[in-house]
This record gives C-alpha cells, structure tokens and sequence, in this order.
C-alpha cells in the first residue's frame, strides 16, 4: 500500500503514468484506484492518462472519468454562480479577492481540479456587515454558529477578513503573516476556467497554499500538485522567498519545497534556497511522520509550530488551536447548547484523546 | 440552442447565452444555467457543438464528422 502511494506521488507530480504500468494483480491496482481518489487526484490521473495513451483497467477507468467528469461539471457551476456574485458586489462597490483554491483551477487543463467543496474570498473588514447582508438577501444562509460561511445549492463561501482566519485561532498571528494591505494592493485579475476574477498574486497564492497544506497535514496530494504547478508556471521565485522571509511564513514552504524535490524538478532558485535551509532534530522527525502517513496525520498544526521562536509561544499556539475559544469550538458540536459550552472541552478532550490512540496503533502496527 | 427552421446544407446553429462548454479531454461538458444542470457530451457530440460554437453550417459540420470517424 506505501509503495502505491509512493508511486501515485511521482506519478502525479511528474505526470508521467509509464511507472503505472509496474503494477501488478488486482489488488495493487485497487490501492492506486483508491489512493488517488483520496489524494484528490482521480480526475488529474484520468486526465494524464487518456492523453498519454495509458490503458487503465475498466473499473479505474470508469471511476477515474466518473470523478473528472464530476469535479469539471461541478466546478465549472461553481464559478459560473461565483461570478454572478462577484459581479453583484461590484455593482455595489463591495471589493473582494478570490483566494486559493478556485484560482488555481487556471493551472490545470479542463478545470480538472478536485471539486471544490468551497470558495475562500476575502473582504475588507469594514464592509463584511454589507457583504453578509446582500449575501443574505441573494438567499445564501449561514449554518448555525459559523457567521462567515454563506451557502446556496450550488456555492458554497467562506468569508475571510484575514487570510488565516486569525481571528479564530489569535495565537496563529505568531507563526507569522502576510501584510494585509500589500495583499490588496497586489491584486490582479485573472482568467479562470473563462471567467474572469480578482485574485491575490501568484506569490501571495503559493505563501497561502504553503500554509494550508500544512495545517491539513500535507493530507492531499493535490495541494502538492497546485504548489507544484505554481512554481513552474506563475511564481518569481525571489520574490516569493523574499515575500515569505518577510512573513515569516519560510517555513511552510521549505517543507513543502523538500517534498517536491523527492519526486520533481524544482526552478533552481527555489532548489538552491531549500537546501540552504536548516531543518533541525525534532522538527525533522515530525516532517518525516506527517510525510510518511499523510492521509492520516494531524501534525500539521504541530510543525507549523515550528515557525515561532519562543517556546512558550509554542505551546501556547498549540493549546489554543486544540482547544479554540468556546465561539469556535462550538463550531465543532454544533448540537451542543450554547449555555453547556464547558462541556465542549471536555468532549473536545475525549476527541483528542480518541484520535491520538487511533494514530497510536496505526503506527505500532505498521512497524 | 437552434431554430426550428428546416434543416438545410447552409444552416447556422447558434449557441444560447444561458449555456457555457468547456472541452474536456474525452469529450465536453455543458453547463445550463437557467436550469442549473450539467451535461457531459461524448466525443462525437463535442465535436459537433464546438463547430457550432466556430459557426459552421450544418455541411461543414457533417463535412467535420466524417473526417473524424
């Protein structure tokens, strides 16, 4: 099973499907049909495939092209509403930026990124009011305890007034961020699956990416795939070091460069800057675990503490992020009435404790 | 997306505003905003709507399928 995500990963990355034609009986193709339909990249592989000549067996086949035709179809719904909403907004003088994902879908052929499950925009704070009222008006409602997510049947937003959602997590202002004004200010427009939208620059898009990959735990190789893609075709590679060194958000890139350097080409000066980059001991050891079981870890949030200098900082961000501000862990039991919020600790408690012990024998066993 | 007109060698389909395609590697999608759905055409109906699309008449578009079969 490692063995067939290790070769989804080169696959993938590289685009080159000759290595698929290693696997063989039933049951390593069963791996590989899985595996990248849980890595996200089931329509990418369908799409590499049909234009490299690669037969797949029948039933990677129809799953494959089920899937690629389910994330093209339902994606480019998502941006035909999406800019019916933009396009409401600037009517009104209400500014808003596209976030990462959705702009992405420029990098791949035949909109065939996985679907996106939303669409990530960013406000100003002072006009959220507005843009939740005319949100409301065009009957998109907010589930219960998340105030910033607007959804319709078609489209799904997440509202942001800063690009990590400080406000839910404080602490995550210590792991560094980009300026919020020079996000503005370097936005551009941008041409999307026909569409065109307001987004953040190529290098904002790869810092954002780099981070988000990271606190989900590296768990999707298609975020990979978006960074890679990135880099080749979009980035200024000073810039983004520069950009990220500023932010103090180096870090996160650096894990996700040392990933990609396994199994692509990376431009040279993104290359040459990683391996001048010092990764230490501890901070080693956790890249390594979160890598070697990325579909089922959650370290991200551990190795992002990494990026802060002090220790007692440190922890302090990983206890807020484990246990947010009664607001935001409602968020988590949404059955739970609010006067009972303590209990949501204690429940979040027993969370932790279950999925740690979950991790915990699934690492015994496998070695 | 066309008249009711006659079929003859010269018509010219034309392409309703409420329908956007895009071409996908094994075929093509639709996606009808009035009704909110999608469809996914085979090679041969992509083949066919694209040269709508270009404004090609119905000779042309035969013209194009054979030379695609």
């Amino acid at each position: 099973m490692a063995d067939c995500i290790r070769l989804l990963e080169r696959c993938a990355l590289s685009g080159d499907m000759g290595g698929l034609a290693d696997l063989a009986g039933k049951e390593q193709w069963l791996a590989m049909e899985q595996g990248a339909i849980d890595d996200g990249v089931a329509g990418w592989m369908y799409w590499h495939c049909m234009r490299s000549g690669f037969v797949l067996p029948e039933r990677v086949e129809r799953q494959w092209q089920h899937l690629y035709r389910h994330y093209a179809g339902s994606n480019l719904a998502a941006l035909c509403r999406l800019e019916q909403v933009l396009g409401v907004f600037a009517e009104r003088g209400i500014d808003a930026l596209v976030l990462p994902g959705a702009p992405l879908l420029s990098l791949y052929p035949d909109l065939v990124y996985l679907s996106m499950d939303d669409v990530d925009l960013l406000v100003r704070a002072d006009s959220m009011g507005a843009f939740a009222d005319l949100l409301h008006h065009l009957g998109y409602v907010s589930p219960t305890r998340h105030p910033d997510i607007f959804a319709s049947d078609e489209l799904v937003l997440d509202v942001h007034i800063d690009l990590f959602h400080n406000e839910r997590v404080a602490a995550r202002r210590f792991t560094g961020s980009l300026p919020i004004e020079g996000i503005w200010e370097r936005r551009s427009i941008k041409e999307v699956g026909g569409f065109e939208l307001y987004c953040i620059s190529a290098e904002g898009a790869a810092i954002y990416s780099a981070v988000h990959v990271l606190r989900h735990s590296f768990r999707r190789l298609n975020w990979f795939i978006d960074l890679h893609l990135l880099f080749a075709h979009e980035v200024d590679a000073m810039q983004l070091i520069q950009r990220s060194e500023c932010a103090s958000l180096q870090r996160p890139l650096l894990y996700e460069l040392r990933f990609l350097q396994g199994s692509v080409e990376l431009p040279p000066a993104l290359a040459a800057w990683s391996r001048e980059q010092r990764i230490y001991g501890v901070e080693g050891w956790f890249m390594r675990r979160a890598w070697a079981d990325r579909q089922h870890n959650e370290l991200g949030d551990v190795l992002w503490s990494f990026s802060i200098g002090s220790f007692a900082r440190r922890l302090y961000f990983i206890l807020q992020t484990l246990f947010p501000r009664p607001a935001v862990l409602m968020q988590v039991f949404p059955f739970l009435p609010a006067p009972l919020f303590p209990l949501a600790y204690l429940l979040r408690l027993v969370q932790l404790l279950l999925r740690g012990g979950r991790q915990l024998v699934s690492m015994v066993r496998k070695h | 997306m066309a008249d009711k007109a006659s079929l003859s060698d010269e018509k010219v389909w034309r392409v309703r505003d409420h329908l956007h395609y895009r071409s996908l590697v094994d075929g093509g999608m639709l996606y009808d905003e009035g009704e909110a759905t999608v469809h996914h055409l085979n090679a041969t109906a992509a083949l066919i709507w694209e040269g709508c699309e270009r404004g090609e008449s119905t000779r042309q578009l035969i013209k194009n399928m054979c030379v695609f079969i």
